[in-house]
């Protein structure tokens, strides 16, 4: 295909021809290669994925160096581009891996995590060198690149990219303490990939276990020092403060400090009873 | 009261900023005092509880409730042996679950006024 494209030089002009001239051919020569490549690029588009990143690199060429002859030209390659740094940004196993973490979001199973892992290692090996290609023909294109506001454009389309993929992982990193236990497991997908947020969040997660024992034992106590029956049936009337009868797990809402004491009076209570019984048994 | 409520009121809206930051971590401190120091009294009437385990919230809890449990059920026993034996038992000295709670602001005062 490039071979059709007429790159403009000093010796196709000729010494007959005045400035007008020369500069009208080399138009012509531009607009031409210009749209032959926009032919070329929709071309690619309707190509398979893997065809589609060779054919990336003879197209890019010529591309480059008539980039600032046209403007839609530049979108689309930069579409191009911003496919290409997602190779980039994410090896393959990662992006596949990705792709089936966000796919068990909308459906999730019941599968263990790491399978999506796992799964792919073959895929690794045969797309990788691929991949790796790719990402090491591209970047050194834009060397050629004259104009400095193309550069910023490449920046720009670079610096999109890296926002919004790892949108998952960010995610992550908000984690609300009271998230419910299915979000969890699907947290430790990020397991092969993150060992330092994955260390946190097996923290975080034995500290809500801990948390979550506490209250238990303090929910029973609560039942042990209140009558909880006669509690629900008659809640108490306070009429000096507006202070709730429930808390919000439905138990009778009393300070800490005013349960732990019911539970030590509560402890004195009956053992004085029991000790009283016991005289009478002479025990 | 209500009027006593709007003195004290109106004299907190004297005090600066800092003075009410101060006030409310002294009264915070003081809540987690008085918290530890029912803490430390659990641990010294429950017998399975040690020194050592006086900072464990968890120990507290379970072992106290334990404990509440081989009181009640020694109760019941005592109860039964007493009847057994024919012994007339006070109807104060059977164990039938702990008071009603009348109203929540009068069961705080009572046991900040038993300190």
């Amino acid at each position: 295909m490039n071979d059709e494209d007429i790159n403009f030089s000093l010796d196709m002009v000729s010494t007959d021809m005045n400035f007008e001239q020369a500069y009208s051919m080399y138009n012509n020569l531009q607009q031409e290669n210009a749209i032959h490549q926009i032919e070329n690029l929709q071309k690619i588009q309707n190509m398979s994925l893997f065809n589609h990143q060779i054919n990336m690199e003879d197209i890019m060429k010529p591309n480059v160096e008539n980039m600032d002859e046209e403007d839609d030209e530049e979108e689309e390659e930069d579409k191009e581009d911003s496919d290409n740094e997602f190779d980039k940004f994410f090896s393959n196993t990662e992006s596949n891996a990705l792709e089936k973490f966000l796919d068990n979001l909308a459906n999730p199973t019941n599968s263990n995590p790491l399978d999506l892992y796992n799964n792919n290692y073959s895929y690794e090996f045969n797309f990788k060198p691929k991949n790796d290609f790719s990402a090491f023909s591209h970047p050194p294109q834009y060397q050629f690149q004259e104009k400095p506001e193309d550069k910023d454009e490449y920046f720009k389309s670079s610096n999109i990219i890296p926002q919004q993929l790892p949108t998952p992982e960010s995610r992550q990193s908000s984690i609300d303490e009271e998230e419910p236990l299915y979000k969890k497991r699907k947290r430790s997908t990020s397991k092969p990939l993150l060992t330092l947020e994955q260390k946190r969040l097996n923290h975080s997660y034995s500290e809500q276990k801990r948390r979550q024992l506490c209250k238990l034992a303090y929910e029973r106590c609560l039942r042990l020092i209140t009558n909880f029956d006669n509690y629900c049936k008659n809640p108490p009337m306070n009429k000096k403060s507006k202070r709730k009868q429930f808390n919000k797990d439905g138990l009778p809402n009393l300070s800490k400090f005013c349960a732990l004491s019911k539970v030590s009076n509560e402890i004195l209570k009956i053992r004085s009873k029991n000790d009283d019984l016991k005289k009478l048994l002479n025990i | 009261m209500s009027e006593e409520k709007r003195k004290r009121q109106a004299k907190a809206s004297v005090l600066s900023e800092e003075q009410k930051k101060a006030h409310h971590i002294a009264s915070e401190q003081k809540r987690r005092e008085n918290i530890r120091s029912e803490f430390d009294k659990i641990v010294s009437l429950t017998p399975t509880l040690n020194e050592s385990e006086n900072r464990s919230e968890l120990n507290i809890l379970t072992k106290s409730a334990d404990y509440i449990d081989t009181l009640k059920s020694e109760n019941e026993k005592l109860v039964a042996l007493c009847r057994e034996r024919g012994i007339a038992i006070p109807e104060d000295l059977i164990y039938t679950g702990p008071d009603d709670i009348q109203d929540l602001d009068l069961e705080e005062s009572k046991i900040k006024g038993n300190i």
